[in-house]
């Protein structure tokens, strides 16, 4: 493993480089020779063990984030794709091997009560969105992003439901009167 | 993804996006970008194409990038270019590059496997050799990349986390 460290180096930069354009391509990476996918596995393999555990967890924390930071701001989503608040839950205690009543107790709620947030049957609030943006080191406002795309997702879906809303209509009640 | 890219006329910020291109969508050699985009995309394997554009002219768009996850497993950066109105000094719009790069070490986190997992590659090769050398210097000073071999280049972990702090993070 040693010989690759030896390739492993920092280009020095130089002034002349501001004058380079920003381009990189065209490239195929799956056309890439026998011997260039070895030595990038040796490289990848290298740097991976040398990696702390704290790293790792770190790194498995920052693709939860990661997710739900793009779904947050993909447009393309639709409800029967919703992510609830629990799902991302789930996910980041999977990483950190942590169970679902110890979370509660963690942040200081009740596990029932939890679950009435993660149900709707209670409004998610500002503290527990701050709660978990601190437990878990992520943006303060990320967890309540989510939840309103959710309730939008929610809105767009009664939406288009049908007619159930129609009758609220301020013309229908001034025709009456 | 909502991004902020730089007006380089005023040093404002600008609300700008990063979505899937559809190949239909992406530039080329006859809009006076340096590569095809469409039909390089429509070659690639496990390929994905970026484009980054401002909410005000979602039709104009500022810069072009390829994500390709090599064998369902390696992230790596096929393609990155900005669009020929952001190039050079007289560029209308700055950190469009950087978005998009650090969009790709997202990818590179959230898509890679195993021993792959946040290391996001690239491969810089330029005809001169000279061109080559001050790409890669450009990539390691701006970017954070560190040399793999002859070619590669990679943006790994802490370096990857400040890249997406600076440039998707407002």
């Amino acid at each position: 493993m040693d010989k690759y460290k030896k390739i492993i180096t920092h280009v020095s930069s130089t002034e002349n480089a501001k004058v380079t354009d920003l381009t990189i391509g065209p490239n195929d990476g799956q056309k890439r020779s026998r011997e260039k996918t070895t030595e990038i596995a040796a490289l990848a393999k290298l740097h991976n063990s040398k990696r702390s555990p704290e790293r790792l967890r770190r790194n498995a924390m920052l693709a939860v984030q990661y997710r739900m930071e793009h779904y947050v701001n993909d447009d393309q989503v639709t409800y029967d794709r919703i992510y609830a608040i629990e799902d991302f839950v789930k996910d980041f205690l999977k990483v950190l091997g942590i169970n679902k009543g110890k979370f509660a107790g963690y942040i200081e709620i009740d596990s029932s009560n939890l679950n009435k947030y993660y149900r709707s049957e209670r409004r998610f609030s500002i503290e527990l969105s701050l709660k978990f943006a601190y437990f878990f080191h992520t943006p303060v406002d990320l967890w309540l992003k989510v939840q309103i795309k959710n309730e939008l997702l929610q809105l767009q879906k009664e939406k288009e439901a049908g007619d159930k809303y129609r009758k609220y209509d301020y013309e229908k009640v001034l025709q009456i009167a | 993804m909502k991004v902020k890219i730089i007006k380089t006329a005023t040093a404002e910020e600008v609300d700008a996006l990063i979505k899937k291109g559809k190949i239909s969508e992406m530039p080329s050699i006859q809009q006076n970008w340096r590569f095809n985009f469409d039909k390089e995309l429509k070659k690639l394997k496990n390929a994905t194409g970026y484009l980054l554009v401002t909410e005000e002219t979602p039709d104009v768009i500022e810069g072009c990038m390829i994500f390709q996850l090599i064998d369902k497993k390696e992230p790596y950066m096929a393609f990155v270019e900005v669009a020929p109105h952001n190039k050079k000094n007289a560029k209308t719009y700055g950190h469009v590059a950087g978005c998009l790069i650090a969009f790709a070490y997202q990818l590179s986190v959230t898509e890679g496997v195993g021993d792959y997992n946040s290391i996001l590659q690239f491969d810089v090769m330029e005809e001169k050799m000279e061109d080559e050398v001050k790409l890669m210097a450009l990539y390691s000073t701006k970017y954070n990349a560190k040399r793999w071999g002859d070619t590669t280049m990679v943006i790994m972990d802490d370096d990857g986390e400040a890249l997406v702090k600076k440039y998707l993070s407002k």
